[in-house]
């Protein structure tokens, strides 16, 4: 159960800028749509008609009777255009007449809101005025966007609704994921919420949940139960071997059992750095620096401490004690000397391990940290430890929500940083 | 307390119990053994008993800490707990139930003996400083648990000790702004861990500093006195 920190968006949050993309790209395209029927269809196509509509009336006006004018004129008025006779002047024939008035009408501009009218001469030498009505219809496309963007709005709306509804299960499930683990009560995630699909998730997730706990529970308690029977069992056969006379058989075996309990110890606190007690505490992080080198600084080996306080750190004593004894006993199995300082800042304590050994190259790194990896790939115990060292140190920093590197060192070999928490403020 | 001091061990391992009993008998010890909770009782009521050596974890149905908790409410004899667990938790459950020290499985002759020698000690002292040693220390902040055998600074920050550190400052917090001899903080510390055997006081005194001075250099709890000893600060005025 690697604990790794979701780094993901909520899915609602995605979601919504998904959806709000959608809407934007929406709207800018209605937009376009929209202008081009205002500021170039719709006007293109009334002045057109509008043209087309002038030059019916002026042939219609001029070849009607003047008795019959007026009712024509009357009639002729419609939305797009409005006509006027005017029976004053003295009235002289002249052919050319009509074409003057095509011509002029072929060459007006006609806008959507202008009531000016034009006269005309007809052939008779009478007058008759047209004009382009004030449109009404000229409202029609803003009324048309309104409704559009409304219609839009709704379908948002709608939509943000429907995703949330759909999705709000998905995330309570990814959330409850996320905070699966032992320590914790069981929490199941509502098996009512959602359609039909996500409260299957749901109730698959819930039984899933419950049956990766039992595991746990199972896999905690078998580990523990191995581990105070084989203890027990070694106890007895060390304090029977103290018996035995012979001193360097006595040796051989007392060292081969207490060598056995050190690959125990390495298994129970690999298996407790996913199903142990949580229980973190304020630690005085620069207690266990010290009390990890003592048996060496005791043997002579260069071990130089340089910390810089507040020493204080908020993690769990068992394994934050491990985490410092693997790294200080790996640092002395492999290099001459370790060099340890510190550098705390308001959130983070920085604890620094330097050594002048081999180092471990880049591209093995990352497989160091897997449980049961050596250097050499081998499962040899003679090449000292359990392969569990570093596996160890990385869950435990991970479960106390620190932060693991290693990188090379100054000084030759590698350089391993411990970022743990500053306590809570309070 | 007759001259031989009287042990019993609990444990529900007859080979176990068969193994300690020959080691504690080959330092001198009268030892009694029982493989259950009733047959402790019937020890306990018809012969004093020194020393207490319980196994936390017995077999059918029987829990070494209710066990332990019961004695307690009965005696103030000396309750050495033995476990095979490493868990701090489990170690801390079981002084606050009452015993006075552990040991975890497996331990070495000399451990065993000197844990004995410790207790029957401290037994010895609480009969004159009992009310100072079921309470613990406060120091300038400072916390020194004696039950649960814990020092926290004033940050409640628990500060880690090794038994013979924790065994050093408690006896110069027992006597605290008074000047201490080399030689008597080697008697008084000494017993319960091989640690304090083998190094000197200075050295244990040092790595003491370490963990709680705030500047090594110039000591404000613990300082030393040229040629003469240490004297515990309690209350440093900085």
């Amino acid at each position: 159960m690697a604990r790794t920190t979701a780094n993901h968006k909520p899915i609602i949050q995605r979601a919504s800028i998904i959806l709000g993309a959608v809407v934007i790209g929406f709207s800018l395209t209605l937009i376009a749509l929209a202008g081009y029927l205002v500021f170039f269809d719709y006007r293109a196509d009334a002045d057109e008609r509008s043209r087309a509509g002038m030059l019916t009336v002026f042939e219609a006006m001029d070849s009607a009777q003047p008795e019959n004018r007026e009712q024509l004129a009357a009639i002729l008025t419609d939305n797009l255009l409005a006509v006027e006779y005017v029976p004053v002047g003295s009235p002289v024939p002249d052919a050319n007449r009509p074409e003057l008035a095509r011509a002029i009408i072929g060459l007006l501009t006609i806008r959507l809101d202008d009531t000016t009218m034009t006269q005309f001469a007809l052939s008779d030498g009478h007058t008759i005025r047209i004009g382009s009505q004030t449109l009404s219809g000229g409202e029609r496309p803003s009324l048309w966007i309104t409704m559009s963007l409304l219609t839009l709005l709704l379908l948002v709306a709608v939509s943000l609704w429907a995703l949330t509804r759909y999705l709000s299960p998905i995330q309570k499930v990814v959330d409850a994921a996320d905070q699966l683990s032992l320590e914790r009560e069981l929490t199941p995630i509502s098996e009512a919420d959602g359609p039909a699909l996500a409260r299957d998730a749901a109730k698959a997730f819930n039984r899933m949940q419950s049956r990766i706990k039992e595991y746990l529970r199972e896999r905690s308690l078998m580990i523990h139960a191995l581990h105070h029977d084989l203890r027990h069992g070694m106890f007895k056969l060390q304090m029977r071997m103290e018996q035995v006379d012979d001193p360097v058989l006595q040796d051989k075996s007392v060292r081969d059992i207490s060598d056995l309990l050190e690959v125990l110890e390495e298994i129970l606190a690999f298996a407790d750095t996913d199903v142990g007690p949580d229980q973190r505490q304020n630690i005085r992080i620069n207690s266990l620096v010290y009390g990890a080198i003592d048996t060496y600084v005791d043997q002579g080996r260069t071990i130089d401490v340089t910390l810089t306080g507040p020493h204080t750190v908020f993690a769990n004593q068992t394994r934050l004690k491990r985490v410092i004894g693997n790294l200080v006993g790996n640092a002395m199995a492999y290099a001459d000397c370790l060099w340890i300082s510190s550098r705390p800042t308001d959130t983070h304590y920085h604890l620094i391990f330097d050594d002048d050994g081999p180092g471990i190259p880049v591209e093995e790194r990352e497989r160091m940290l897997l449980p049961f990896q050596r250097m050499d790939g081998s499962r040899n115990r003679a090449s000292g430890g359990t392969g569990l060292g570093l596996a160890i140190v990385k869950r435990s920093i991970d479960r106390d929500q620190g932060q693991l590197e290693l990188l090379d060192s100054d000084n030759g070999g590698l350089r391993v940083v411990v970022s743990l928490p500053r306590p809570p403020k309070s | 307390m007759s001259d031989v001091p009287h042990i019993l061990i609990l444990d529900d391992d007859a080979e176990l119990r068969g193994l300690l009993e020959q080691r504690l008998r080959s330092h001198q010890y009268d030892v009694s053994l029982a493989a259950t909770g009733a047959e402790l009782r019937t020890i306990m009521q018809h012969t004093s008993v020194d020393v207490i050596i319980l196994d936390l974890m017995l077999q059918g149905g029987e829990d070494g800490l209710s066990i332990c908790r019961e004695i307690r409410m009965g005696s103030t004899v000396p309750i050495i707990m033995l476990t095979a667990m490493s868990h701090e938790a489990d170690r801390v459950i079981g002084l606050e139930m009452g015993a006075d020290d552990y040991l975890t499985k497996p331990f070495s002759d000399r451990e065993l003996i000197a844990r004995i020698k410790a207790v029957l000690r401290r037994q010895g002292f609480s009969a004159t400083a009992e009310q100072n040693i079921s309470e613990g220390f406060k120091f300038a902040g400072w916390t020194l648990d004696v039950q649960r055998r814990e020092l926290r600074d004033p940050e409640h920050a628990l500060v880690d000790l090794t038994s013979g550190e924790f065994d050093l400052l408690t006896v110069m917090a027992e006597r605290a702004n008074r000047l201490l001899s080399r030689d008597l903080l080697i008697e008084l510390s000494k017993g319960r861990d091989a640690d304090v055997f083998d190094r000197s006081i200075d050295i244990t005194i040092s790595r003491l500093r370490q963990k709680i001075e705030d500047d090594v250099k110039n000591p404000q709890f613990i300082k030393t006195i040229r040629g003469k000893g240490y004297i515990f600060v309690s209350d440093p005025k900085s």
